[in-house]
């Protein structure tokens, strides 16, 4: 009964009248980024992170989470009526709800995408908040070799995941741990730095995500300008009706499960899961057939996935202090800025900003059913905004970002060199995504690495020798044996490919 | 030569000046590893992986999905693409000189007129709109202090 007691505390904490505003706020900015496509949440995050600093730190995390979740909602709006992602994790929703759009059943699935963010949304909290303090109990059992143990088997699960070949993805992993080592090392050394005094603190983490996502996405949109077409025709009746909920019922509850579960892994887990979820309704349905031609667990099933997978993620942050994805990232900088550290303590140090933001989630979801299904319409008019207006917009809100982050000028040099980097990365088949959480997790890594070392007087068998650290590189050897030595990767080619 | 080989040996570059790099710091020993012994190890990995990457592009072996579509889908494309990012260098070079908002409203007159395709009516007005606005989301809201100007203001 403690979790209820806890529970309770935390909606106390959530229905003040701030902290339900800002919540409220969260959703609302989280929804229209989700809807435009070029912006995503991380960057958001990055940017209103300097009005939360007056901000006690429960109403901060509130706020910044809902921009979060927020966006999964928004994302889908903009794949059913416009065949584009609004957010990388509604990519596979383009598939299936724009087939409903053009069928003129683009009500039912924005209604089912929203009534499915709601369920999985919600489970997953559900889920967060009875699994978090247990394995924040455990954590703290974890030396430095287990945290090297987890981050090495989170880049290879991360880096066999992404598209593509697996050495390209594990290249470019290294090359993200190269860009993390810039900037003083834990002993007082400076690396890489050149002698410039702006790489001294290391390279910041918004002008990357800036340039990898913001502008080397528009740089690759420029080449050609397509026209978009917004197929809001057919939005009459949102609510699904019985047979769609019938199809869409064991979708919803399985994309929970899998996105909440693959959401703890590092990576943009949103993304894959919401892949995952997609293949695994096609493989189970009876009619395979139907999907691509508006199947409606196509969207069901993916919409809950990554709702889910927000929850999951907050999970290693909560307990290990590690964050998984480049939201999170953002989220851990914003903690240590509010003087909280991330990790194991927390649940225990900081109750009121563990149950103050899951009591806000359970409400934020709900929040954000109302903002996505009456008010379906202000969304709608957002997605007419053209391309040609709206990409100077994203570049503009880059720059900002970038620059705000430190007010340095020397942060646009670097949004703009990484602009470039991730604009030639997508054309020689790189993924930018291995190379940011290795970036991200690199001062972890090579921390956790250091101290082992210390810990073991310079025996490298440490690792292999502590049994829980040697199961889980076991299991990461695992997966690059089997990958190399068994037919796996084509079959997971195929897997990609039928989708 | 194609992108294959070009990204594979430019990336055993990498690992090269990585590697020699790393041996400048302290190493330190196992038993108290100094700041370089990591980077060194990466280094390592990085040349297996990109000989690996290398070896396959010279083989013809086809790597992941890039190869067979040319570089850029049309012929305008070069054009757009090097506009966009020139904008880009330009914005950047231009705000501590002219300040945050003639900047800006240089920027999205740029873009708009000669990437957006706008007319010259339509870019100055949304130039000056998102120029002044910008203002006052970003300085006056936001409260973001933007660098100061060659003119002092």
């Amino acid at each position: 009964m403690e979790i209820l007691q806890n529970i309770l505390t935390g909606f106390g904490i959530a229905v003040t009248p701030v902290n339900l505003g800002l919540c409220l706020v969260g959703c609302f900015v989280g929804t229209l980024i989700g809807v435009l496509p070029g912006i995503g949440p991380a960057a958001t995050i990055a940017l209103l992170l300097p009005v939360t600093f007056k901000l006690p730190p429960a109403t901060a995390i509130i706020m910044l989470s809902g921009i979060f979740y927020g966006a999964m909602y928004g994302g889908s709006t903009t794949a059913i009526l416009v065949n584009i992602p609004g957010e990388a994790a509604s990519a596979i929703t383009c598939i299936d709800g724009y087939q409903m759009a053009r069928r003129g059943r683009a009500g039912p699935a924005l209604g089912m995408a929203a009534f499915g963010s709601f369920m999985a949304g919600t489970f997953g909290v559900f889920l967060l908040m009875l699994i978090a303090p247990p394995v924040a109990e455990l954590a703290l059992k974890f030396g430095p070799p287990e945290i090297f143990a987890v981050m090495v088997l989170g880049l290879t699960i991360l880096s066999y995941l992404s598209s593509g070949s697996l050495i390209k993805a594990f290249t470019i992993a290294i090359v993200g741990l190269f860009v993390g080592m810039i900037g003083i090392d834990i002993a007082g050394i400076y690396r890489f730095t050149f002698g410039i005094p702006d790489f001294f603190d290391g390279i910041g983490l918004v002008p990357v995500l800036m340039g990898l996502f913001g502008v080397a996405e528009v740089l690759l949109n420029l080449e050609q300008i397509v026209t978009r077409q917004v197929f809001d025709t057919g939005i009459k009746g949102l609510l699904p009706n019985g047979e769609d909920w019938k199809r869409s019922a064991m979708p919803i509850l399985r994309g929970s499960f899998i996105g909440f579960f693959m959401g703890v892994i590092p990576g943009p887990s949103n993304t894959i899961s919401s892949f995952v979820s997609y293949a695994m309704e096609k493989r189970l349905s009876k009619t395979p057939e139907r999907f691509g031609k508006g199947a409606i667990e196509g969207v069901a099933g993916p919409e809950s996935a990554n709702n889910s997978a927000c929850a999951g993620n907050f999970i290693p942050v909560l307990t290990l202090g590690i964050p998984t994805s480049a939201v999170m990232a953002v989220i851990v900088g914003a903690l240590i800025i509010h003087g909280v550290t991330p990790g194991p303590l927390l649940i225990k140090n900081n109750p009121d900003i563990f149950w103050g933001t899951i009591a806000s989630m359970y409400l934020g979801n709900f929040m954000l059913l109302i903002l996505n299904l009456p008010l379906i319409g202000i969304w709608v008019r957002v997605l007419k905004v053209p391309y040609g207006i709206l990409f100077p917009l994203i570049l503009l809100f880059c720059f900002v970002g970038a620059y705000a982050n430190n007010n340095s000028l020397a942060e646009l040099n670097v949004m703009i060199f990484f602009g470039l980097v991730g604009y030639l990365m997508k054309k020689t088949g790189f993924e930018p995504a291995p190379l940011v959480m290795a970036y991200i997790l690199c001062p972890f890594l090579e921390e956790a690495f250091r101290q082992s070392l210390i810990k073991s007087h310079g025996d490298f068998s440490i690792f292999i020798k502590r049994p829980i650290s040697a199961a889980i590189l076991a299991m990461a050897a695992g997966i690059i044996v089997l990958n190399v030595f068994s037919g796996v990767k084509k079959r997971r080619k195929s897997l990609l490919e039928k989708i | 030569m194609n992108r294959e080989k070009i990204t594979g040996i430019f990336l055993l570059g990498l690992g090269l000046a990585v590697f020699l790099k790393s041996l400048t710091y302290p190493l330190g020993t196992l038993r108290r590893p100094g700041g370089g012994l990591f980077p060194l190890i990466a280094s390592v990995l990085l040349m297996g992986l990109s000989a690996l990457l290398t070896l396959q592009a010279f083989r013809g072996k086809e790597v992941g999905k890039s190869s067979p579509s040319p570089f850029f889908p049309e012929k305008e494309a070069p054009r757009r693409v090097f506009l966009g990012f020139a904008g880009l260098i330009g914005y950047r070079y231009l705000l501590p000189v002219i300040g945050f908002a003639p900047s800006t409203g240089v920027f999205i007159f740029f873009l708009s007129r000669f990437l957006g395709k706008y007319s010259w009516a339509i870019s100055i007005f949304f130039a000056v709109l998102t120029a002044v606005a910008g203002y006052y989301l970003f300085e006056v809201w936001l409260k973001i202090p933007m660098p100061r100007t060659l003119f002092g203001i």
